[in-house]
C-alpha cells in the first residue's frame, strides 16, 4: 500500500519536530517536507503534490487560511487539515470555508494525530458543535440560527438532520443511533456537507467577481 | 305669595378662573407639563441605558481582546512545551523515571491548555447563548466519558438563543464538570444522565446509579460539594444533592436578570 504523503506548515520549531517524530514513527505515513511560512509552502507544495497538508493558522506573514485558499485553487486533490489550539475559533470556520476538510487540535495526543491523518485520508472529517452551528447559518441564511424544519436547498434532508444533531453537540455515534445510520454513513454525510460548503463558497466568490460586470 | 315680593334676577359673572377659556388653558397647560415630565424621565432613562450599554460594550470588547491574546500567545507556548515533551518521551523511552516526568509535563500542559480553552470560551461574548452552553457541556461530557466505561445519556430541550452571560456559563459548566468528575472518581456508577432544560429558568439534573454521596465520610466529596454550592450562589442559583438509587444533583439558575435592558 502506498504511504500517505504528508506536508507540515507550522512556524513553531518544537511543534514541527515533535509532530515529525510521530509521523515518521508510523510506517503508513511519509513526511515529505515541513515549511515554516505560508509563503514558502505556497511555492513548494504544488510541486510536491502531497495527499494531506497539516496547516497551522497563525503563521508569520500570510495566514494558513489564505494559503489554503490559494492552494485549493491550484491543486484539487490535496486535502487540508488545519492545526489549531481551539476548535471554537472563527478562524477554523474560515479555513473550512476556504477549502480545508478537517482540523486537528494541538492538544490532541500524537497517537490520535496520526489516527486523524489516516481518517482524513480515508474520507472522514471532524466537525464540532460550534462549527455545525455556523454551517446551519450559512446554509439556511438565518443569521440568528433558527433551527426550524425549513431545510435548505443545498443540503439533503439527511445532511440537514445530521448537521442539526452535530450543532447540538451530539457525537457521531449518538447521531448514528438516533438516525438509525451506520457510523460510516454519518461520517460520509459530514464530508458531503463540507464539500457543499466549498462549492458554495466558490460559487459565491465567482458571483462576487463577475456579478457586477453585467 | 305676597304682592310686595319681587323677583330680582341676578347674574353673577363667573370669576376668571371659572371661565371656559381659563379651564381650557389650564387643561392644556397641565397636559403639557405632564408631557414634559414624562419626556424628561424617559430621556434620562434612555441616557442611563445608553451609558450602561456603552460600558457593557467596552467590557465585551476588552473581554474579547483578552481572550484573543491568551489564545494566540499562551496557546503557542503551550503547544511548544507539549510537543517538546512528547518528542522527548518517545526518544527517551528507555529511561523510566525521565519518561514519567515527561509524561507529567505533557499532561500538565494539556490541562493548562484545556482550562485556558474554557476561560477563552467564557470570555468570548460570541458564545453568550444557552445553546452554546448546552453544546459546550454536551461535547465536554461526551469526550470526558468516552473512555471511562460509564454510559452517558445527555438530554436537552429545544434549541433556544436565550442570552446567558459568560459568568453564568462558566459557573454552570464548571459545576457540571465537577459533578461528572465525582461520578467518575467516587461513585462507581455504570451510567449517568445529564439533562439541561429551560422553562422559566435553567434546570440541570445530573443523576447516576452509583453509591450516592456520603457527605460526612468522604473529604474530597465535601470539598467539591462546597465548591459547587458556592458557584451556584454566585450566580443566584440553587443546588440540591439527593441520594436515591445513586446520586442526583439538581441545579436551578434564573436567567431573566441577564437579558440586556
Amino acid at each position: 500500500m502506498a504511504k500517505i504523503k504528508v506536508v507540515i506548515v507550522e512556524d513553531l520549531e518544537e511543534v514541527v519536530e515533535g509532530l515529525s517524530v510521530f509521523i515518521q514513527h508510523d510506517n503508513t505515513i511519509q513526511l515529505m517536507a515541513a515549511y515554516r511560512t505560508a509563503e514558502a509552502a505556497l511555492l513548494e507544495i504544488p510541486l510536491l503534490s502531497p495527499d494531506i497538508v497539516i496547516m497551522d493558522i497563525n503563521l508569520p506573514g500570510m495566514s494558513g487560511i489564505e494559503c489554503v485558499r490559494q492552494l485549493t485553487l491550484q491543486k484539487k486533490a490535496i486535502q487540508f487539515m488545519m492545526f489549531t489550539v481551539y476548535e471554537n475559533n472563527d478562524q477554523v470556520f474560515e479555513a473550512l470555508k476556504a477549502g480545508a476538510s478537517g482540523y486537528l487540535l494541538k492538544k490532541t495526543s500524537p497517537a490520535r494525530i496520526v489516527e486523524a491523518i489516516k481518517d482524513l485520508y480515508n474520507g472522514g472529517s471532524p466537525m464540532s458543535a460550534t462549527i455545525a452551528r455556523k454551517l446551519v447559518e450559512v446554509f439556511n441564511h438565518h443569521p440568528s440560527g433558527n433551527y426550524s424544519a425549513e431545510s435548505s436547498s443545498l443540503l439533503t434532508t439527511r445532511e440537514n438532520e445530521v448537521l442539526h444533531f452535530v450543532s447540538r453537540g451530539l457525537s457521531y455515534k449518538e447521531i448514528a443511533d438516533q438516525l438509525n445510520l451506520s457510523f460510516h454513513t454519518v461520517k460520509q454525510h459530514i464530508r458531503n456537507i463540507y464539500e457543499k460548503l466549498h462549492v458554495q463558497n466558490k460559487t459565491e466568490a465567482i458571483n462576487k467577481a463577475f456579478g457586477g460586470s453585467h | 305669595m305676597s304682592e310686595n315680593e319681587k323677583v330680582i334676577q341676578l347674574t353673577i359673572a363667573a370669576p376668571w378662573w371659572q371661565q371656559w377659556w381659563f379651564r381650557l388653558l389650564a387643561g392644556v397647560g397641565t397636559l403639557f407639563l405632564v408631557f414634559l415630565i414624562i419626556r424628561g424621565y424617559y430621556t434620562r432613562k434612555l441616557e442611563k441605558q445608553k451609558t450602561i450599554l456603552e460600558k457593557q460594550q467596552a467590557i465585551e470588547k476588552e473581554r474579547t481582546r483578552i481572550a484573543t491574546d491568551m489564545h494566540d500567545d499562551f496557546g503557542a507556548s503551550l503547544s511548544r512545551i507539549k510537543f517538546l515533551s512528547e518528542k522527548m518521551k518517545l526518544q527517551q523511552s528507555h529511561q523510566e523515571k525521565l519518561k514519567t516526568d515527561l509524561e507529567k509535563i505533557s499532561k500538565y500542559s494539556d490541562e493548562m491548555a484545556e482550562k485556558m480553552g474554557e476561560i477563552v470560551w467564557a470570555l468570548n461574548q460570541r458564545f453568550d447563548s444557552l445553546d452554546d452552553l448546552v453544546s459546550f457541556c454536551r461535547s465536554y461530557a461526551t469526550e470526558y466519558m468516552e473512555d471511562k466505561n460509564i454510559r452517558l445519556q445527555f438530554t436537552s430541550g429545544q434549541a433556544t438563543t436565550i442570552f446567558i452571560n459568560g459568568e453564568i456559563r462558566r459557573n454552570v459548566f464548571l459545576v457540571i464538570k465537577e459533578a461528572l468528575h465525582n461520578v467518575v472518581k467516587h461513585s462507581g456508577a455504570s451510567s449517568v444522565l445529564v439533562s439541561m432544560h429551560f422553562t422559566s429558568q435553567l434546570k440541570v439534573i445530573i443523576k447516576d446509579n452509583g453509591s450516592g454521596i456520603n457527605k460526612e465520610n468522604i473529604r474530597p466529596f465535601a470539598n467539591g460539594i462546597e465548591n459547587m454550592k458556592k458557584r451556584m450562589e454566585e450566580i443566584g442559583g440553587t443546588i440540591i444533592f439527593k441520594n436515591e438509587h445513586g446520586a442526583t444533583i439538581t441545579m436551578q439558575v434564573p436567567l431573566h436578570k441577564n437579558i440586556y435592558p
